[in-house]
């Protein structure tokens, strides 16, 4: 009964949603054009920003290795926040797990200054990874226990991550030396990063950031783990329709994606910083969670989003020094990029769900459809008998 | 008929409603008198609610005349039905849960001025309505701090409020309990003294025989016949005119040759959820090479039943054993790994993932296990393979294997679901409601599907509000009727009236 044809159609996906899946990308080259319009005002030509953009950010190995450094916890913080996104959990507290990352590294330099050498910096990224696991996990009991978005509870988390810091540099772990800046004591030297100051004082934790780029990426892309991650952002209930624990793996995205965006801190403390310093990278966080937007929560897309990302700040600081633009501008091409990647994720939303309401539309009357034709099918005696049967 | 045809309140004339190919009204006709209730009986699908969205302006009808109050009457939105007279309490009811009573009869009326509403001459109203038909409405308390029996008196007071002289009912028992039913009749019948009429949509027998003046029953778009309820007219009659007959789908069976028990119930239970009617005290055996059929109305614990068995519900009581195994209380994970192949209800949100490709989705229970992977990789080059052959099997029509299953329609995506869950041997499938949606063609593969895995050997539990599909298949049939298995009755030859009255909730000896 069943025929052996298979009818192949492929529905022609039209400009506009091709456009689409490339918003990052284009929202990327639309925010850059904003800025170099905005220039215009300084008196730079558009020709001349990129030029000087480029030049500052790639002219040199100086200037390549200052971008890969501003791109290395970039790249930590948005493999992370992939990791929560893709589980359908809303990490947005990078900026307040970044800053408990930073005090890990100075609990544990300051309180275990003995520590040999091959032990001390695994040692500060461990310690690291627990404590954004349990700086995170606040908002995880808020949402398993009570229901609370962790939308909101990671967000304001940020501001206790930041006051944390700041009450503890101003007090307990405040420097024994007078100093200007509040900051703690000189971490001994095996705590700290290898770096090379002929390259743009690049740290080896770039390679640190490389390795998480690398295990999240597998870890999504090419384990069972990380498909159902996957799965339970997509569909919840098919995730537990098939044997799997939502709960439990919402619990686990956004611990380990706190506890990254921890290690990014670390990372950075210990890379190019020698002690612990008050916002010793404000904004990284909020720049973190962009690059996860703009490298579509997919650590191998985070990979050249990050760098683009060190690119835009290192490029705007040499502009600043050869034309005079307040790097300010920076923020500016950012937020512009932000606007139109979600503007783009939003018309996205919007055509699907249009089109999806037709689908169902269509299931239905196809249903109908058949419960009718399957009615129709029956034999003319038993139509019959059915019909002497209602004359009764 | 002829002499009271000036008394009509509404009479609708030869009503046809077709949607693409398929004819959901087919010159129907339909009157009622001024202080009637008539009842409208039929399965899903019968047609009764396309009827009544033609009335209420919901939908543009294809020919026909509708005669209101002996004029002819062409209502293009609910908002001009509402104007002539005519209320609709839907099954869901359509009020702000955040907004009080009073608050929610008047909204969307054109009364008073902008800013200020006219709240006290509303609750004077309001308060007088329900004196009158003893509705007990509290007008100050919000909606969402109401039962669900007081909600649904809210809605016809809201009608009311509107002047309707026709109150549509779709279904206006499925929410209630039994003493809100109670209630709910004395304010119909108080409605009926006063004149007004009421349009009373169901399934449930017993309800109707109670309740209305007259009886309306349609089967697969037309109208079958009317009967006044008279004494002497019985449940019996009702359902052999609203089922109909066993239709063939010209599919043979070979005989059933049922063997060892696979699954057995053994009088299990899962407490209700939300809308659901959760199962009580459910005792059934499944033995291999047989398919037992669950028949039953939607909404009488079908969901729950399948759910409870694969784990995504907790036992409240009972003993779940599956080939002398204690299940009763392994989770979805433990069901999955016996295996089980399981169709649930929802396919679009719990069967398959739509933004994966079909490749995916057919790895999904198990893809940490051979051959899809292990637990540190996928096998991609093994699970492409798979797929490519399963989609040749059962015939999947898709642009390749890489396809997102959100593209497919609905027909794919089940054989899609079909050759993950049954492509290999198991032992035990359970299947609810797993042609819902899908055409004639793909609907009969199911059956074929379903057919070969029981020569196969394979136990299974087939869950469908469909009548003809449960008749056609089913080696026994066991009826569902609000969480209760009412009776099991053999599938050969069976007697559909009977079944009939079991999903109605009459008690059958």
């Amino acid at each position: 009964m069943i025929k052996k044809e298979r009818m192949v159609k492929k529905e022609k996906k039209s400009f506009l949603m091709v456009l689409l899946d490339f918003s990052p990308i284009i929202g990327a080259v639309l925010g850059l054009l904003i800025g170099s319009l905005f220039v215009m005002l300084w008196g730079v030509s558009p020709v001349t920003f990129f030029k000087e953009l480029f030049k500052g950010a790639f002219g040199s190995t100086l200037a390549i290795g200052s971008t890969l450094n501003r791109a290395t916890p970039l790249l930590i913080i948005g493999a992370g926040t992939a990791i929560a996104f893709r589980a359908g959990a809303n990490n947005i507290g990078q900026e307040g797990q970044l800053f408990v990352g930073g005090i890990a590294a100075g609990a544990v330099a300051l309180l275990m200054p003995s520590l040999p050498k091959g032990l001390s910096v695994p040692m500060i990224l461990v310690v690291a990874m627990l404590f954004g696991m349990v700086f995170s996990g606040i908002a995880v009991l808020f949402r398993v226990l009570k229901g609370v978005n962790e939308l909101l509870t990671t967000l304001l988390l940020n501001y206790v991550g930041t006051l944390l810091l700041s009450a503890l540099v101003n007090g307990p772990m405040a420097s024994s030396e007078i100093v200007s800046y509040p900051q703690t004591d000189t971490f001994g030297s095996q705590f700290l990063l290898k770096y090379w100051p002929n390259f743009g004082y690049l740290h080896s934790g770039i390679f640190i950031a490389l390795a998480i780029i690398l295990l999240t990426g597998y870890y999504l892309w090419l384990t069972p783990g990380g498909m159902r991650l996957r799965m339970t952002g997509l569909s919840p209930l098919a995730a537990r329709t098939s044997g799997n624990n939502p709960t439990k793996i919402f619990v686990w995205s956004m611990l380990i994606s706190g506890g990254l965006c921890a290690v990014a801190g670390a990372v950075e403390v210990i890379g190019c910083n020698d002690c612990l310093r008050q916002e010793f990278g404000s904004n990284l966080g909020f720049d973190g969670l962009a690059v996860a937007l703009l490298g579509n929560t997919n650590p191998f897309g985070v990979l050249p989003a990050g760098v683009f990302f060190g690119a835009l700040r290192t490029g705007m600081q040499a502009m600043q020094r050869s034309t005079g633009i307040p790097s300010v501008i920076l923020d500016l091409i950012k937020g512009s990029i932000m606007v139109f990647i979600m503007g783009g994720a939003a018309l996205k939303l919007y055509i699907e769900s249009n089109a999806k309401k037709k689908v169902a539309k269509a299931g239905e009357k196809a249903h109908t459809e058949a419960v009718e034709a399957s009615a129709g099918t029956g034999s003319p005696e038993l139509q019959e008998a059915s019909q002497g049967g209602e004359e009764k | 008929m002829n002499d009271h045809l000036n008394e009509d309140l509404l009479e609708m004339r030869h009503i046809t409603k077709s949607f693409a190919r398929m004819v959901a009204n087919d010159d129907v006709s339909f009157s009622i008198k001024k202080g009637e209730i008539r009842a409208i009986l039929g399965e899903n699908g019968a047609g009764k609610s396309t009827l009544m969205n033609v009335l209420y302006g919901l939908y543009k009808k294809d020919a026909g005349t509708i005669i209101w109050k002996g004029q002819e009457l062409n209502v293009e939105s609910p908002a001009e039905a509402i104007k002539a007279g005519i209320g609709m309490i839907h099954q869901h009811f359509q009020l702000v849960e955040k907004f009080t009573v009073l608050e929610n009869i008047i909204l969307g009326l054109k009364e008073g001025k902008f800013i200020e509403l006219p709240l006290d001459q509303a609750e004077k109203k309001v308060m007088a309505l329900s004196e009158t038909y003893g509705l007990n409405i509290r007008p100050k308390v919000r909606v969402e701090d109401l039962t669900v029996g007081e909600q649904q008196r809210v809605e016809i007071v809201k009608a009311l409020y509107r002047e309707s002289d026709l109150l549509i009912m779709d279904e206006p028992t499925a929410v209630l309990t039994p003493q809100e039913v109670h209630s709910l009749f004395e304010v119909l019948n108080k409605l009926r003294a006063e004149g007004k009429s009421i349009i009373f949509i169901s399934h449930k027998l017993p309800e109707v025989l109670e309740l209305c003046d007259s009886i309306s029953i349609m089967r697969d778009g037309r109208m079958i016949q009317t009967l006044k309820n008279e004494p002497g007219l019985d449940s019996r009659t009702l359902a052999s005119l609203m089922v109909g007959r066993s239709i063939d789908l010209n599919i043979t069976k070979p005989p059933c040759k049922p063997g060892e028990v696979v699954l057995s119930l053994q009088g299990v239970s899962a407490d209700p959820v939300a809308e659901s009617s959760g199962v009580k005290n459910v005792t059934l055996d499944i033995h291999r090479g047989e398919i037992v059929g669950i028949a039953g109305v939607d909404g009488n614990g079908q969901t729950d039943l399948s759910e409870l068995i694969m784990g995504l519900r907790k036992a409240s009581g009972g003993r779940m054993e599956f080939l002398g195994q204690d299940i009763t209380h392994s989770d979805t994970k433990q069901m999955r790994n016996l295996p089980i192949g399981y169709i649930p209800a929802d396919r679009n949100h719990a069967a398959v993932v739509l933004d994966f490709s079909i490749r995916m989705n057919t790895a999904l229970n198990h893809p940490d296990r051979k051959p899809y992977g292990s637990r540190f990789l996928m096998d991609f080059k093994n699970i492409a393979q798979i797929t490519d052959r399963k989609m040749e099997e059962f015939n999947v029509s898709a642009t390749g294997s890489d396809e997102l299953v959100g593209n497919l329609s609905g027909g794919n995506q089940q054989k899609v679901v079909l050759a993950r869950e049954v492509g290999e041997k198991v032992d035990l499938i359970i299947a609810v409601y797993p042609t819902r949606g899908l055409d004639i063609d793909a609907t009969n593969f199911v059956y074929e599907t379903m057919l070969k895995a029981r020569e196969q050997g394979t136990a299974i539990l087939y869950i469908s509000t469909e009548l003809e599909e449960i008749l056609t298949l089913s080696d026994r049939i066991g009826v569902l009727y609000e969480g209760e298995l009412v009776g099991i009755l053999p599938g050969e030859n069976a007697e559909v009236e009977k079944i009939g009255l079991l999903m109605a909730g009459e008690r059958v000896k």
